[in-house]
């Protein structure tokens, strides 16, 4: 029943930020920006049960585990520069909401270089010299 | 076949992560990137045994990349972390010695004041040399001790000359000379400047020094609690004195 806590911090916390926001302005951003971080710290919890299932399915599958990091991080990467992004999108500063997409995407990408490396060196082997 | 339902476990066990992070993936903003990471990873999977034969493993070949991006961004491009560690040894090493030295320099300032004020020689030089313990470099708390004590006494004419012009005789006064050294009672490998010519020296001048420096040496002896054994009492001869 934790979905019930979560959308009942969200309602509780949206009410209270409609309430605030006509006098301080400051204190709605505030107050959005913690209710964010405490249900991301609540679903910190579960993601763990999850990532721990997916590690030994892995192990058990015989798959490479730096293939298995690399997922992870794309994740991790994503949640979060998503997260940063919304709140900041949410205090008005588009600009930065956006750098900091662009962050997550370079991040994403510098992933991608040693294993397009290993394709393209590969690939290369393949073709007759 | 073992390795044709392995390599095809994987490929089914990488697909099935693959989907699973497209589902759980937070917006849309991401997605072509995220998807293309994971095509590739897909794509490397399925081209594994190809790449056993003809390259390296890749999973060892992207481990070592991925080392080499962390090792580097956490060094902060200054080099890597094992560099750091290196010069901040270097720099305790150099702070040690110059503390030591600076206490050497103290403690012998002391000793020649205690020199004076017991035995009344005047023109007496005290060249203390401190040492950390051996192997615990490391631990900051460790004591110095005392490796060596050498007393030069300026007799004779030499201390006549201190006597005309104190001020100047301290700063004139020059360390290498070869002083003649006297070792009374202990065995002259404590003083690595026992040589044979200090030998010579010392069995013209034992008569009227020997006395002296043996009181020298009980004095600082009992005074700083160190082995006589390791404080040296030279003479100092009149033709050293003038230089």
């Amino acid at each position: 029943m934790e979905i019930i806590q979560v959308v009942g911090l969200g309602l509780i916390a949206t009410i209270l930020i409609l309430i605030v926001k006509e006098q301080k302005p400051m204190f709605a951003f505030l107050l959005a920006a913690a209710t964010g971080v405490l249900i991301f710290m609540f679903l910190m919890g579960k993601i763990s049960t999850v990532v721990s299932e997916l590690e030994r399915m892995a192990r058990s599958s015989g798959v490479e585990l730096i293939y298995l990091k690399t997922i992870l991080k794309i994740i991790g990467i994503a949640y979060i520069a998503e997260f940063g992004a919304q709140v900041v999108r949410d205090a008005g500063q588009e600009n930065i909401a956006s750098k900091i997409e662009l962050a997550g995407k370079m991040l994403i990408m510098v992933l991608a270089v040693p294993i397009i490396g290993i394709i393209i060196e590969t690939v290369l082997k393949l073709l007759p010299a | 076949m073992a390795w044709l339902s392995s390599w095809l476990k994987e490929v089914i066990m990488v697909v099935l992560l693959a989907s699973f992070v497209d589902l759980i993936l937070p917006s849309r903003s991401m997605e072509r990137y995220v998807k293309l990471v994971l095509s590739l990873l897909i794509l490397l999977t399925l081209l594994g045994p190809l790449i056993k034969i003809l390259t390296d493993a890749a999973d060892i070949k992207i481990a070592a990349v991925f080392n080499g991006m962390n090792q580097s961004h956490e060094a902060g491009g200054k080099g890597s972390l094992q560099q750091i560690m290196d010069e901040a040894k270097q720099l305790q090493t150099r702070q040690q010695k110059q503390s030591l030295e600076w206490a050497a320099r103290e403690v012998a300032a002391k000793m020649k004041d205690q020199i004076r004020k017991e035995s009344g020689e005047q023109g007496a030089d005290v060249a203390v040399v401190l040492a950390m313990p051996e192997g615990t470099a490391q631990d900051a708390n460790q004591s110095p001790y005392i490796k060596n004590v050498t007393v030069t006494i300026k007799a004779g004419p030499a201390s006549e000359e201190t006597a005309a012009a104190p001020p100047a005789s301290g700063e004139i006064r020059i360390d290498p000379v070869l002083p003649v050294q006297i070792e009374i009672g202990g065995p002259p490998k404590e003083n690595p400047s026992g040589t044979e010519s200090g030998q010579e020296a010392a069995a013209s001048s034992e008569e009227n020094g020997g006395a002296n420096a043996e009181a020298i040496k009980r004095i600082i002896g009992s005074e700083w609690g160190i082995d006589p054994e390791i404080i040296a009492v030279r003479n100092g001869t009149a033709e050293n004195g003038k230089l």
